[in-house]
């Protein structure tokens, strides 16, 4: 079958057409930038705090091309280890930082640098 | 026949779902578009009506034609080289987003959710006026960004803010998180930023509890969320370890609205946010690309069965 989109708001679409494929941002991005003066940062940024580290300890793990899941330095789907939660942590090979195993909800096309 | 998986190749759902998917006996091919272009690779031709060729990764080759559904479940953006300028990038971003992109929107296979539908979703507003036509309750909300107005709306009853997009902020080398929060008296003294973009806030809705209705097609599971600690009442994401499980029944008329908001936008796929309280469920939003893993975990309740039958058939 076609995809549902033919309903009245499918029909009549609000996103751009350059936004329609959305991909999220990339893991690791970094930013040194600093908040700007009260009168120019968006004041609902005040209410904001920062990332703490989640518990739970951590994983070095990497996706297995073949078996098309992650899987730990001993080659075992970590997911056969136990289902995941919000709180456990994994490092992905070690150079992205940590991760949750489920971030927050999907944003799409959250605004980044390309 | 095969399904398709497009997303993060750090994904614990997505791992699930490979399982599920394998144990249903369904050819599965798990692709992340991070991986493009340095790890994968498309060429197709437009043959007639459709555009048939096939996507290689490092260990697979995919052919187009035999894709039957699709998991649209958060992929990533392109990585391009970093050699590449920044003026480079955004070109190559965008051809890749139209050209790769547009080979894989237009595979007329059953999407969970269709890329193009996901994007629509992601206006708040809109899904906010729809569910109420839907016949939804929905919280009294103003966007705005004139403080006279953030005033006259905070003075008439106990207020939150919320975010219309990211509820996520990259600076300073580290990652700010946005909740949802109440306003006191000292915010509205100085409401400074606030003309410098759009504001969201909304009436505080009485609670006794909150839940989240994860919709598969025309599966409903609904999970009550009970919060623990002063912060999780606010909002449950804040004191995850605080939270309580609990799946219930939605009532018919909630249930009812919640299916014809997700066929008014096109969707196949969400997790929509409630306030339970003494007035009944109140909408408060609606995410197309939601997660339900930690709810699944927590309850039991066999939604990753749901989403792999669901893709297996291939067919709402």
């Amino acid at each position: 079958m076609t995809a549902p989109t033919m309903t009245s708001f499918g029909l009549d679409p609000i996103a751009s057409d350059s936004a329609r494929f959305p991909l999220g941002a990339p893991f690791g991005r970094v930013s040194d930038d600093t908040p700007s003066r009260p009168e120019v940062r968006p004041w609902v940024l005040r209410g904001m705090q920062a990332q703490t580290p989640a518990g739970g300890g951590t994983r070095m793990v990497r996706f297995d091309h073949r078996a098309q899941v992650v899987v730990d330095g001993q080659g075992r789907p970590v997911i056969e280890a136990g289902p995941p939660t919000v709180t456990n942590k994994t490092n992905n090979d070690g150079d992205e930082g940590p991760s949750e195993d489920f971030s927050y909800d999907f944003v799409p096309d959250e605004p980044f640098q390309v | 026949m095969s399904v398709l998986i497009l997303a993060d190749e750090r994904d614990a759902s997505a791992d699930a779902m490979v399982r599920a998917l394998r144990e249903r006996d369904t050819v599965v091919h798990r692709v992340d578009t991070a991986w493009f272009p340095g790890q994968l690779s498309v060429s197709a031709e437009l043959t007639r009506d459709r555009w048939s060729g096939r996507l290689r990764t490092p260990y697979r080759t995919i052919d187009l034609d035999v894709i039957t559904a699709v998991w649209f479940r958060s992929p990533k953006a392109y990585t391009f080289p970093a050699e590449m300028s920044a003026a480079e990038r955004g070109f190559a971003n965008l051809e890749a987003k139209y050209g790769l992109g547009g080979i894989l929107t237009s595979l007329p296979v059953l999407w969970v959710n269709h890329p193009a539908r996901l994007a629509d979703a992601a206006y708040k507003p809109v899904q906010l006026a729809q569910a109420h036509r839907c016949g939804l309750r929905v919280a009294d909300t103003i966007i705005t960004n004139e403080a006279a107005a953030v005033l006259d709306f905070a003075r008439r009853g106990r207020t939150v803010t919320k975010v219309l997009g990211s509820n996520s902020i990259i600076e300073r080398g580290g990652r700010k998180l946005a909740y949802t929060r109440v306003l006191e008296e000292a915010d509205l003294r100085d409401l400074r930023g606030i003309d410098q973009t759009t504001h969201l806030l909304q009436r505080w809705v009485p609670k006794s509890c909150e839940a989240r209705v994860v919709v598969v097609g025309e599966s409903l599971t609904s999970v009550a969320i009970h919060a623990g600690s002063p912060a999780a009442r606010v909002d449950w994401r804040t004191d995850y370890d605080s939270l309580r499980y609990e799946l219930i029944e939605p009532p018919e008329p909630v249930a009812a609205g919640l299916r014809r908001l997700m066929k008014e936008m096109g969707l196949v796929y969400g997790a929509a946010d409630f306030v339970i309280g003494p007035d009944g469920w109140t909408f408060l939003e609606l995410n197309a690309g939601g997660q339900y893993g930690w709810l699944e975990d927590a309850t039991g309740a066999p939604i990753t069965g749901q989403l792999a039958d669901l893709l297996a058939k291939g067919t709402l």
